[in-house]
């Protein structure tokens, strides 16, 4: 068990007369037995930083540090960290048992304790019935499964994952994901998730820290994710369908402020908060961004506002459906009941509620209310 | 006539993968074939281009029987999941690959080439070479290679399942907005049952060796026939309950195993199950279909409760594990809520929604 | 690892490279002094090191002598026609094995083709001659060594062949059909420029082979046609031998290659390469 500290790191590829900066100033503290994961669309620096977690990579600035103690000079041995791999990186010429069994034998433990462990993990993982097979005999989520659990039976401090479920269909990464979730609750650890995809993220850590451009854009956990994003890259990261943005003129003033998109029929009216916000910066221009889930057919309890456009497309899903809209020359979305299907061209009123109207620096990009 | 018409097509490997599977594409529809991975899906686009010998039956495009002509001799255009892009030719030169092997003159080449590249927004990447684009670029290359022609049927498989979510919402929309590909006939396959329902006119539930049920995606997801088909559309996957059917006082309800509650029927479930009434059925109820009730609500004998063991956030929705007396039950909640694993909780169930099968044949029993 | 560790390793590890860059650069450059050398500084008891005089005409003798001449032209011809035919008929042959003889039949079929290549080239040495002499030109002709050398480059040209084309994606070649190429055409347009680097470097092991063979060349040729490994003795008269003729000559004649793969390498790397990433 370890909280996990990195203070300020950095990470400077240089090569040829290139320098790449693929780590800039990351701090971050992940508590003894959390589950934090590191999410960012690729090239964003997350591989990089776990890389430099478990060892494999120096650190070019700043500390890492377990349980407060440094550890930048220490090896991936030294450090008592376990990974599992996208490619899961089985050894195929060994059956399941041997394959969980290899770190213990490394590390030359007598015969009846490595029998014993193994079964251990076997057990927690539901793969007792196939420690005879190889991994070219099992399916890719037992394949997973054994991966993850070759990376279990060490027992470590910490426990980084990187990309487990790329490779799973959505039914099986649907299961693999409360088995995840099941197994650290049971278990307790440190867990390190890295992903590009927001789903897993939200779905398995207790703190998402999302990154981009090789910084750090927001640590936090999933409301705040959802309700307060730092910046418009994380509140277009997080969700999906993705967040409506619309640039908007600030109209009207007090309680009769409108936010005017240009080109469009569409205004929004944010609430008192959000006016005070305005009011205070004195902004004239703003970005307005609104979840599709906020926009809804029907109207919702409570205040809330309206706004007319016009159906592009009907998107059946199933359990859900989403409009795509149309206003003068912008298209946005919204999340609809499947009951009802909209022919293209329908007009449509949505309404919302003014306390989900999210306000953007324009220039910046930065979170204002 | 159909414009694409497959009749009894028998294709075996080292086991049977179709088994005397029946289809019709009409001319402007796009038929999406949905499936768990492995089931034959791709073989059997690869059947309708060419690319593999059926055992038997015939493939007729546009009235021709085409089933042993080479893929050469067909004017079918095929998408793989793997893009297959040409690696030492440019974008350029691989979506003009079809053109140039009609000896097209070169004007008209590059003029239908800018055409496509332009619908797919690819324009400024037409001199890169497949290695230096993106993976939505690589797909929107594949998908002009496919465009450019003329094709009798337009054949796609997985065409956006490798892509990251937000590419795939957006490409999804595409596909809505090309009318090139409302045209003709359009064959599409996917393992994703959300693409099969946005996109289909028709879609085809693909089972071990075919098709087990056809129909609009409302009447496929809605009104699955079997268990097979309730089971692989939606996510989480549909909760099945083992229950009874019991009769009080002339009233036919539902009673759960591993629960012991009972559930009211509505009135047309009533009638098409009355006969039934002592059998054991599975009950099919989707997790967005059940409800999390205030404690205020009054229990209508539609309410039950349960402890939930698990919350996870998942994207737009929340999904709840609970635990209804042996039972684990997926629940779909808004995203703004919360729970703890141990606490107690009440669900209500759309009854109108629910589907009954018989546990043996695993046939939908009211449809 | 501490930063003195790594040090000491580095150090360790230039050293070795030291040495091993003497032993194998060494050779070259006593050959190049000594093909700069007058005769009699070549045959005093000690050698020097560092030539006391420089004479350019042992190259100069080499050009104007007819002979030494047409034996670097033989050389080129056979070397260069050999090469052709291997690959022409390796890439074929390759194909086929990869694309039509899937399982144990073509497994077991390549490797007996490659298995030729391991047969002592002596056992076949006097039937070899009594075949060729049999023939309209003789064992004293550029046909003869051009298909003698088949013998052991196609074997390898077309197992190597086969390998490149295994890595090279069936499925390009069905998007290729699919696209109304007919099946040559999706050959020669798709698959044979996705193993060009191996063709390139199947092409510079043939040549290379073909380029330095003496045995076979030694026995059935020597007077029509005379390659220039089996020129090279000629610089022996009596008990005097040429060294400073020989090593030019031998300098001279290792131009061909060396250009040869410098200006290919690039291609080549990749080559070897495309087959040694994958499994």
């Amino acid at each position: 068990m370890a909280r996990v500290e990195l203070d300020r790191v950095n990470k400077i590829y240089r090569g040829r007369g290139i320098e790449v900066h693929a780590v800039r100033d990351l701090s971050l503290a992940i508590e003894d037995g959390e589950f934090v994961a590191i999410l960012g669309p690729s090239g964003c620096g997350k591989t990089s930083t776990l890389r430099m977690i478990v060892g494999l990579e120096d650190i070019t600035g700043g500390e890492i540090r377990f349980d407060g103690r440094r550890v930048n000079e220490l090896g991936p041995e030294a450090r008592n960290v376990a990974m599992a791999f996208e490619t899961y990186a089985l050894y195929p010429t060994f059956t399941v048992f041997e394959n969980l069994a290899f770190p213990l034998e490394v590390r030359g433990l007598e015969r009846a304790r490595i029998e014993r462990e193994v079964r251990e993990i076997a057990r927690l993982l539901e793969i007792e019935d196939i420690l005879g097979q190889k991994p070219g005999q099992l399916s890719g989520g037992q394949q997973q499964r054994v991966s993850l659990g070759r990376a279990l039976v060490r027992e470590p401090a910490v426990f980084i994952l990187d990309e487990v479920m790329s490779h799973l269909d959505a039914h099986l990464k649907f299961r693999m994901l409360f088995e995840l979730k099941r197994l650290h609750q049971r278990l307790g650890r440190t867990m390190v998730y890295v992903t590009h995809d927001q789903v897993e993220a939200l779905a398995l850590a207790d703190r998402v820290a999302v990154m981009s451009n090789a910084e750090l854009q927001q640590f936090a956990d999933r409301d705040a994710l959802y309700n307060r994003p730092a910046n418009r890259f994380v509140a277009d990261f997080i969700g999906e369908p993705p967040t409506n943005f619309f640039d908007a003129r600030v109209v009207g003033e007090g309680g009769e402020v409108r936010l005017v998109v240009n080109g469009t029929g569409l205004a929004f009216r944010p609430d008192g908060q959000r006016r005070a916000v305005l009011a205070r910066s004195g902004a004239r221009e703003v970005t307005v961004g609104i979840r599709p889930q906020n926009l809804g057919i029907e109207p919702p309890d409570g205040a809330c506002e309206r706004i007319e456009a016009e159906v592009d497309i009907f998107e059946y899903l199933g359990e859900t459906a989403i409009l795509a809209l149309r206003s003068g020359e912008r298209a946005f979305r919204a999340v609809a009941s499947p009951r009802h299907r909209y022919e293209p061209g329908t007009p449509l009123s949505l309404f919302y509620r003014p306390r989900d109207v999210m306000l953007f620096d324009p220039a910046t990009g930065d979170f204002l209310a | 006539m159909a414009l694409l018409e497959i009749r009894g097509l028998c294709k075996a490997f080292d086991h049977v993968v179709l088994d005397r599977l029946d289809l019709d594409v009409e001319a402007g529809e796009f038929f999406v074939v949905v499936g768990p991975s492995g089931i034959g899906k791709t073989t059997l686009l690869r059947c309708v281009a060419g690319l593999e010998t059926p055992q038997a039956g015939t493939v007729r495009v546009r009235g021709t029987d085409v089933t042993g002509l080479p893929p050469y001799r067909r004017n079918v255009a095929l998408t793989f999941e793997s893009y297959a892009l040409y690696p030492h030719l440019t974008v350029f030169e691989n979506i003009a690959s079809p053109l140039r092997a009609r000896r097209r003159p070169a004007e008209e080449i590059r003029r239908k080439v800018r055409e496509v590249a332009k619908l797919l927004r690819i324009e400024h990447i037409l001199d890169h070479r497949p290695g230096e684009i993106s993976g939505g670029q690589k797909q929107r290359t594949a998908l002009g290679r496919t465009l450019v022609r003329d094709p009798d049927v337009f054949l796609l498989d997985e065409p956006i399942s490798h892509l990251d979510a937000k590419i795939r919402h957006e490409l999804r929309e595409q596909f809505h907005h090309l009318e090139e590909l409302r045209r003709t006939a359009t064959l599409y396959v996917t393992h994703d049952y959300a693409e099969a329902l946005s996109l289909g006119d028709r879609i085809g539930v693909m089972g071990p060796g075919g098709l087990v049920q056809i129909g609009t995606p409302e009447e496929v997801f809605e009104r699955p026939r079997s268990l097979f088909v309730a089971r692989h559309l939606g996510q989480p996957t549909i909760n099945l309950l083992p229950a009874a059917l019991r009769r009080e006082d002339g009233r036919v309800s539902l009673e759960l195993e591993g629960c012991g509650a009972r559930l009211p029927l509505t009135a047309e479930q009533a009638a098409a199950l009355s006969a039934r009434t002592g059998d054991r059925v599975v009950l099919g109820v989707r997790p967005h279909h059940i409800a999390l009730a205030d404690g205020a609500a009054p229990a209508d004998g539609g309410l039950l409760e349960a402890r939930v063991e698990l919350y996870e956030p998942l994207g737009a929705k929340g999904v709840l594990l609970a635990e209804l007396g042996s039972t684990r039950l997926h629940v779909l909640t808004p995203i703004d809520v919360h729970f703890r694993p141990g606490e107690r909780v009440r669900l209500a169930f759309d009854r109108s929604a629910f589907l009954f099968f018989c546990p043996e044949r695993g046939v939908n029993l009211v449809d | 690892m501490s930063e003195t560790s790594a040090r000491l390793i580095r150090i360790l590890l230039l050293a070795f490279l030291g040495v091993w860059l003497f032993f194998t650069l060494f050779p070259f450059y006593f050959q190049l002094i000594t093909s700069l050398k007058p005769v009699a500084e070549i045959n005093r008891m000690v050698p020097t090191f560092w030539p006391e005089v420089l004479v350019p005409g042992n190259y100069a003798g080499i050009f104007a002598d007819p002979g030494s001449l047409k034996a670097l032209q033989d050389s080129l011809v056979v070397a260069l026609a050999n090469t052709a035919l291997s690959l022409f008929l390796g890439t074929l042959a390759g194909y086929a094995l990869a694309r039509y003889l899937k399982g144990p039949v073509g497994e077991n079929l390549s490797f007996w083709i490659l298995s030729n290549r391991m047969f002592p080239p002596v056992a076949v040495l006097i039937p070899m001659f009594f075949l060729f002499d049999n023939t309209p030109w003789g064992t004293d002709s550029y046909f003869s060594l051009i298909v003698l050398y088949l013998v052991f480059n196609l074997p390898l040209a077309t197992w190597l062949m086969m390998v490149f084309f295994r890595d090279a994606p069936v499925e390009l070649e069905e998007a290729a059909y699919v696209d109304g190429w007919k099946p040559f055409q999706a050959f020669s347009r798709i698959t044979l420029p996705l193993v060009l680097p191996g063709m390139i470097s199947v092409a510079m092991l043939c040549f290379i082979f073909a380029w330095n063979e003496y045995l076979f060349a030694n026995l059935l040729t020597g007077t029509n046609v005379k390659t220039f490994p089996v020129h090279i003795p000629t610089f022996t008269q009596g008990s005097q031998t040429l060294w400073n003729l020989v090593m030019a000559f031998s300098l001279v004649a290792m131009l061909p290659p060396v250009v040869m793969f410098i200006l290919l390498r690039r291609y080549m790397v990749r080559g070897l390469s495309l087959g040694v990433v994958k499994g």
